[in-house]
């Protein structure tokens, strides 16, 4: 205690002043109304001081209490809170009542605003800290999947430091932000990337992984517009309010609380890879080369490919064998003594044949270590809660990890009985070790190394050279991934503090005026080191290896990056409540919101590396720097007014007067109302006190919010040169000259906000005395004027004009149900699930354009389509006749014969699920909790670029049985009749063809890497799953026996998370793809892998 | 509550004050470029745009496939050369985007500044350098894909839908930009040059300008030996004021051995490894004992390894041989005419006119083709004993087929269309005689066109359909 307060006193924090002065005795019993049990472990505090005990294994307690104490206050999670009077007795009877499911609930709403749960004519859906927590997820974004109906969290990989995307009832815009505002204890947070990823480089971790779960006491999600509309025109895609451990519940002694965990992380899903066929192309063996089109295993021996001729005057011995003057060596052993071997180059050795499973070797067990330790009190003058904590990860993938440590600190102050004060601050210091993917991905030498090559055995790098690379390929493409995690290096470190202070000041019991200011800042470091040597990053890897190469590696890329956030958030409110009239009370709530900020990155890249291995900028020889400055500034309006008719009518209506700075001057500043009303119809006089239906509500909301775009004046960019196939191009300065050209975007200076109408009608009723709670929403949103950068033909000599245009939109069916299907003394089963369909469709784009394309390669990519849902796969397509035939190539001299043929550039598959279904599971027995999370994604579909790899490669397990014949029905080409400007074939008569028979294995290879590697509708897969997200079992030691080691609680768990139970994606995880933003889970290069994760934990409460 | 009452005005009128116009402006003000610029400060972009971006990247290399120079073995180039990925208007998406918005858009802002009721309306000599910067780019525009948008192209929002002008407005559209360019140039001959280092060509200097207008006029008369019966003359009295020696050639020679400033055929051989040696040229080569063979190819395990066109394995460069001009010369410059080009145009141009001296030209243009490459061996001994004889029976193809070997590879794009206005030399890919596909006569309308052009847009089959200077 004294350590405490000497620390709260460093804190700034006036300590809680405890005088006692004489005492009595009291004891009491503590017991539940609804089965008359004892309850206990119930926490027994004498109101407005310290003195305070739990009730014992028999819900009994004894208490010295001070003389002139007036009431005890009782209370235990899970049921409602008691205030007892004391009076000259001794003993005291202590009901509580048990509030499965609250009907009282507080809830807080935009702004911060308190409001019962009843009287919310819109609907929210909180997640409180042990249902986050309950299985460790050291991820906040991922620990919310399948806890929340409407919300749909689209997670990019398992990594450490992983970004999401989520989107709430869908999304809303068709290439602008799409996730929902973060507000953390009232204050509007940074949640998005720096930057984003494309189809290269890493991934940039969304700013939502600077906050640990373990600090988060509840989550509230305000999923529509209605719910949110005070927040103004950040808050189109809905809110995720957070607030953290204040502190308030833990009345009485300060409360320690130690939370462990430690899980172990594997990847979730290995593709299958064939086991028969080796290294080579044209069913020929080759020691070097991309692909496992090779020869049957057991022919490799023989092979005769020609490794070297010598054509020196003396004998070169090859691992023991000699090559004479004017010999050749054959890679199979057969022909040199060595059956069943062959020689390898890069190994400098014999090896013998045999197939391996690299990718099974690659990948590592990683691990997550969480602690998290948290000191609060609650007393009559305030309240507080100090927390530190610590995660760290290691990757799956080698090199790979995450440290994150946080600090918290929140404090509330009554000063008397008018001016209250508070903080809330959080610190935090995120570091994350990635890997690149996409195109840059490491994974292309682990899922397509072949089948007879040893990536893990043989040797990276040469010999004596630790910068030169070997690999089963040459050339600038298909680094060894062994190498590549050794050598290169992508960290992204954050710095970050936010926070906002308060004072609040209730003149009268009707008035109240509260003033909070807050600033979010942080600074991120980016480091990437692309290692000479590095064939992705302008070095080789060499195809020879006799004699060994000494020289030092070329190529080699360093980038640094640092982007630097500074946001200041000035709140002022004023709230007026009171009776208007007989059973009529309103409130009215009036105020003002600035929020500023100011963001700068700095990016600079060094090329032309001379010194493998000096990780710094100085050892580039050519050095490109950019900056850039942003500036932007918002200042809302608003009011909200409240009626209360009876405890049964609520309505609800707001406005805000928005101006933002990021739009042209005389269009800044804008208008949005809200209105929502909810009927309590359990409060009719006949529906009144009943047990069937004990309570129900029917609300309906509409609303309307904007969002700003950003205008630009036209200027001039520095220029450039350069092509998709080359890394670098030609960039300026060159010969000590710039140039400069004009930008090819256009801004137009009548831009309006985007705005979007949305109305919602729920249900909610709960039966039995709340054993049964359903709660449904519908909604309708349509988003018009969408801003968005509206691609112009090329011939117009700009890439887009920057315009409202457009529209999208959506609808939403929410559907909860929470049951409690078993309730006994010692059992308790309670079943919440969430079940969701959110669709949005994008109505129309602009004149002329019927898509966009949101992120990928140039084909396939993913897109905003309009008629279709968002977003939309879009790439070439197979050939079809008008009644949906294939076209197949029929011209028997043609190495195509009998496969498809390839059509147009088309819509290929919808990415938006059919539904998600979470059912959440608890059941209890004594202190025995068992929970599990089932998580269901019904449809959606994904381009799988990882799959068309390993197709192409010829390493996955669909391309063995080579031997066997494939056939294909569909139209022969030559048999067409036409095929039309949207190149859909007529006519023509349907065959079948067959090919890859025996003495035709080759078919195989031209089926898989030319023609369907080249087809993008061919790797187009459905993305259904089933998971058990999440399993969890605790144990919560009696307290009887933990208060005999001095402790207030204990409890320990085992859990394990994200475990595929089936999908309908062949070979790898769908919940890995590409990309950040919006065309997230819609495209996968090879992404990184999922995880699966095994954990215990532990929390000691003292 | 007084003090409040205060406190609450002063966040108001605070908040009034913190949004004000002004104050928004301010905020909103691009800090990151700047506004305005002097059309100098353009011209830099567009020759390297023009020479790297236009001529040395995505439509050479898949040219260099087409015509087999090269052989494609890796990624997109293998399936160039066997023709499935081919007719996708994806393919040159880029090129297009690049020649509108990054070499005609900037040469078309020169233009603009530089012409009369422009901010630098008495620049004449920037004005003429932009009209012959623009009109090269015009011309490799349709060549690649026929008919494009001309007249009604590069001007934003106002037209947002170009219609799309036939070829042969576009070639007279070229024709009188390269005149106008003359004019202006030569009006600018007695003014001060303050281009110097702006221009990496001439460094500023007119003359030479009107030199390389002139050539370009005679390579553009020639292309339309199909469509013009005068078009040799007026080829041949255009390349009267063209290049007189090497010197004077329209080439860019200002590569850097850098990361960031190395010609684009080196960084593709770097990043990509996707083409080899293409047995079609390597074959004529070796059929006249062409000793620039030496210059052109690598070895491998000793010997050159060509790769057959169409049927190659996908190797990367661990079967065949590569270009050791792409694969070793780093700063190699690129032409956007060369001497050498001129002297082939004059040749076959006379030819055409039945002017018996061709032969001297033809001799000349190897002559310069081994100059460029530093060959040693000798010119005259090559074209007696290899070239000469063969012209008694096979002229036409002889002169397209040493400007073929002359132009490998960095001036596929003259090669590709060469071969499809005269046929020659002969192409051996067997991918050629498929049904379904066949040689690329052209390249697919892009997916932007496709996508937001598409009223306009001509609906076309790359194997099928060939340009207008081509029928």
């Amino acid at each position: 205690m004294k350590k405490i307060s000497l620390l709260l006193v460093f804190l700034g924090f006036i300590g809680l002043q405890v005088v006692l002065a004489q005492t009595r005795d009291i004891t009491g019993t503590v017991t539940s109304t609804e089965d008359g049990s004892t309850v206990p472990g119930a926490s027994v505090v004498v109101k407005g001081t310290t003195v305070g005990t739990v009730t014992d294994m028999d819900g009994k307690f004894t208490l010295k209490v001070p003389q002139g104490a007036k009431s005890l206050e009782v209370s235990f999670v899970g049921m409602t809170n008691t205030e007892v009077l004391l009076t000259n007795a001794a003993n005291y009877q202590v009901k509580l009542e048990p509030e499965n499911i609250s009907v009282n609930e507080v809830v807080v709403t935009a702004l911060g605003i308190s409001k019962e749960k009843k009287a919310l004519g819109y609907a929210t859906q909180g997640v409180k800290s042990e249902e986050l927590n309950r299985a460790a997820n050291p991820s906040l974004s991922s620990a919310m999947q399948g806890k929340v109906a409407g919300v749909e969290v689209r997670p990019q990989s398992g990594m450490p430091g992983s970004s999401s995307q989520i989107f709430i009832r869908g999304a809303r815009f068709f290439s602008g932000n799409n996730n929902p505002l973060y507000v953390i204890d009232g204050l509007p947070i940074a949640s998005t990337n720096d930057y984003a990823q494309g189809v290269t480089g890493t991934d940039f971790s969304s700013r939502s992984v600077d906050i640990d779960p373990n600090d988060i006491e509840s989550i509230n999600v305000l999923k529509g517009q209605a719910a949110a509309a005070l927040y103004g025109m950040r808050a189109s895609n809905g809110v995720i309010i957070i607030t953290t451990k204040s502190g308030k519940q833990a009345k009485g002694k300060p409360v320690v609380t130690l939370t462990t965990n430690y899980t172990a992380d594997k990847i979730s899903r290995l593709p299958e890879l064939q086991q028969n066929y080796g290294h080579g192309f044209n069913g020929a063996f080759a020691a070097v080369n991309s692909n496992s089109w090779g020869p049957k295993l057991e022919n490799i021996q023989n092979s005769k490919t020609v490794f070297y001729k010598n054509t020196t005057t003396s004998a070169i011995n090859f691992d023991g064998v000699n090559i004479n003057p004017g010999e050749t060596l054959y890679l199979g052993g057969a022909n040199h003594g060595n059956p069943n071997m062959y020689y390898s180059g890069q190994a400098a050795k014999w090896l013998p044949v045999q197939p391996y499973n690299n990718a099974k070797e690659f990948f590592d067990v990683g691990g997550t270590t969480s602690l998290n330790l948290n000191v609060s009190q609650a007393g009559e003058m305030g309240n507080y809660s100090v927390g530190v904590g610590n995660t760290k990860q290691t990757g799956i993938i080698p090199s790979t990890g995450m440290d994150r440590m946080s600090f918290k600190a929140t404090a509330d102050m009554k000063m008397n009985d008018m001016f209250k004060v508070g903080f809330s601050a959080n610190a935090s210091n995120v570091s994350i070790d990635k890997v690149p993917s996409g195109n840059d991905s490491y994974l292309f030498g682990v899922f397509g190394a072949p089948i007879t090559y040893n990536l893990r055995d043989i040797p990276y790098h040469i010999a004596g050279n630790d910068y030169v690379q070997t690999s089963y390929r040459v050339g600038s493409v298909g680094d060894n991934p062994y190498w590549a995690t050794k050598n290169n290096k992508f960290n992204e470190a954050t710095r970050r503090f936010f926070g906002n202070t308060y004072i609040q000041f209730e003149p009268t019991k009707w008035l109240s005026f509260k003033y909070q200011f807050g600033g979010d800042f942080y600074e991120t470091d980016q480091e990437e080191i692309w290692q000479m040597g590095l064939a992705k990053a302008g070095g080789t890897i060499p195809s020879s290896y006799v004699p060994p190469i000494k020289t030092l590696p070329s190529g080699g890329k360093i980038v640094n990056r640092a982007y630097v956030y500074r946001n200041y958030n000035s709140l002022f409110i004023a709230t007026a409540r009171g009776k208007l009239m007989d059973q009529l009370n309103g409130e009215i709530v009036v105020g003002n919101e600035l929020n500023d900020e100011y963001g700068r990155s700095f990016w600079m890249q060094g090329t032309g590396l001379q010194v493998p291995g000096w990780n710094n900028i100085a050892n580039a020889t050519t050095q490109v720097a950019t900056e850039s400055k942003n500036t932007d500034r918002t200042v809302g309006f608003f009011a909200n007014g409240s009626l209360d008719w009876k405890g049964m009518l609520f309505l609800n209506a707001t406005g805000r007067y928005d101006v933002v700075s990021s739009m042209p001057r005389n269009n800044r500043g804008f208008f949005y109302p809200s209105v929502s009303l909810g009927w309590l119809f359990t409060e009719l006089e006949a529906l009144k006190g009943q047990s069937t239906l004990s309570y129900g509500k029917l609300r309906g909301s509409y609303a309307e919010v904007g969002a700003a775009g950003t205008y630009m004046n036209p200027y001039y960019a520095t220029g450039g040169s350069g092509s998709g196939f080359i890394t670098d191009g030609i960039s300026f300065p060159l010969g000590g000259v710039s140039g400069y050209i004009p930008t090819t975007s256009i801004y137009d200076p009548n831009l309006k906000p985007q705005n979007t109408k949305s109305y919602e009608i729920g249900f909610e009723a709960r039966f039995f005395n709340n054993r049964i709670g359903i709660d449904y929403s519908y909604t309708k949103q349509k988003t018009v004027d969408q801003i968005f950068a509206v691609p112009l033909a090329g011939s117009t000599g700009y890439a887009e004009e920057i315009r409202n245009a457009g529209s999208m939109s959506g609808y939403s069916h929410e559907f909860t149900l929470d049951l409690v299907p078993v309730k006994t003394k010692d059992f308790t089963w309670n079943m919440k699930i969430n079940w969701s369909k959110s669709e949005s469709k994008c109505e129309e784009l602009a004149e002329g354009v019927e898509n966009i394309t949101l992120v990928g390669f140039v084909d396939p990519n993913i897109r905003a389509y309009a008629g279709k849902t968002y977003p939309t796969i879009y790439g070439t397509s197979f050939l079809r006749t008008d009644k949906g035939e294939l076209v197949i190539d029929d011209d028997d001299t043609s190495p195509y014969y009998g496969m498809p043929m390839a059509g147009g550039t088309k819509a290929i598959g919808n990415v938006t699920p059919n539904f998600l279904l979470g059912v959440n599971n608890t059941l209890s027995f004594k202190g025995l909790t068992l929970s599990f999370l089932i998580d269901w994604k019904d449809g959606g579909m994904m381009y799988s670029g990882s799959n068309r790899l390993i197709n192409l490669y010829g390493t996955s397990a669909a391309t063995d049985n080579r031997s066997t014949p494939f056939t294909y029905t569909g139209v022969g080409y030559s048999t067409l009749e036409s095929i039309d400007d949207n190149d859909v074939a007529h006519g023509g008569t349907s065959s079948t063809f067959s090919r890859g028979g025996e003495g035709d294995e080759i078919a195989h290879q031209y089926r898989y890497a030319t023609i369907l590697g080249s087809i993008s509708e061919a790797n187009v897969f459905e993305t259904s799953f089933v998971k058990l997200r999440e399993v969890s079992l605790s144990y919560t030691f009696p307290k009887s026996l933990v208060s005999k080691i001095y402790l207030k609680g204990l409890s320990a768990s085992v859990s394990a998370r994200n475990i595929l139970l089936w999908t309908s994606l062949p070979n790898f995880d769908p919940e890995s793809s590409q990309g950040t933003g919006n065309g997230q889970s819609g495209f996968d290069y090879m992404s990184l892998p999922q995880t699966t994760s095994l954990g215990a934990g532990l929390t000691v409460t003292f | 509550m007084k003090n409040l009452k205060y406190l609450f005005l002063l966040v108001g009128a605070l908040s009034f004050a913190s949004c004000s116009e002004d104050i928004m402006d301010d905020i909103n003000k691009d800090k990151n470029n700047a506004a305005q610029i002097q059309a100098k400060l353009t011209l830099p972009h567009v020759i390297v745009e023009s020479a790297a971006g236009t001529t040395a990247t995505d439509m050479a290399w898949y040219s260099s496939v087409y015509i087999e120079h090269n052989a494609g073995t890796h990624g997109q180039f293998y399936t160039a050369d066997k023709r499935t990925n081919t007719n996708e208007s994806s393919l040159f998406n880029n090129s297009w985007n690049s020649l509108y918005q990054s070499a005609l858009m900037p040469a078309n802002d020169i233009i603009k500044k530089c012409s009369p009721g422009g901010t630098e309306a008495d620049n004449t000599r920037l004005l003429g350098i932009a009209q012959i910067l623009i009109a090269y780019n015009w011309a490799v525009t349709t060549d690649m894909w026929g008919d494009i948008p001309f007249s009604e192209a590069l001007q934003g929002s106002l037209n947002r839908q170009p219609k799309y002008d036939t070829q042969e407005t576009v070639y007279t559209g070229i024709q009188k930009l390269l005149d106008d360019a003359i004019v202006n140039l030569t009006a600018s001959l007695t003014s001060a040059n303050t281009i110097l280092t702006y221009d990496y060509i001439y460094g500023g200097d007119a003359a030479k300008w009107i030199k390389a207008a002139n050539s370009l006029k005679a390579r553009y008369y020639l292309r339309l030996s199909n469509k013009d019966a005068s078009a040799a003359q007026k080829a041949l009295a255009a390349a009267a004021k063209g290049f007189t020696s090497a010197a004077d050639a329209f080439v860019f020679a200002k590569y850097e051995a850098t990361a960031i400033g190395e010609n684009p055929w080196y960084q593709f051989f770097v990043d990509r490894t996707a083409t080899s040696v293409g047995k079609t040229l390597y074959d004529l080569m070796v059929a006249r004992n062409d000793p620039r063979v030496n210059y052109y190819f690598t070895l491998k395990s000793g010997v050159i390894v060509p790769a057959p066109n169409g049927t190659a394995t996908e190797s990367q460069n661990a079967t065949y041989s590569v270009s050791k001009i792409a694969s070793e010369l780093r700063t190699n410059p690129t032409p956007l005419m060369s001497y050498h080009e001129l002297l082939f145009v004059i040749a076959e141009a006379k030819f055409r006119a039945s002017d018996a001296t061709y032969t001297t030209d033809l001799k000349n243009a190897i002559t310069a083709s081994f100059a460029w490459h530093k060959v040693t061996e000798s010119a005259a001994t090559y074209y007696t004993a290899n070239v000469e004889p063969k012209l008694a029976t096979a002229a036409l193809e002889e002169i397209l087929t040493q400007k073929y070997i002359a132009g490998y590879e960095i001036e596929s794009i003259e090669a590709y269309n060469d071969y499809r206005r005269t046929g020659f030399p002969t192409m051996k890919n067997p991918n050629n005689n498929l049904a379904a596909y066949g040689f690329v006569n052209r390249f697919p309308y892009p997916t932007t066109e496709e996508s937001y052009n598409s009223a306009n847009v001509p609906s076309i089959n790359s194997f099928k359909d060939k340009v207008w200077w081509a029928k």
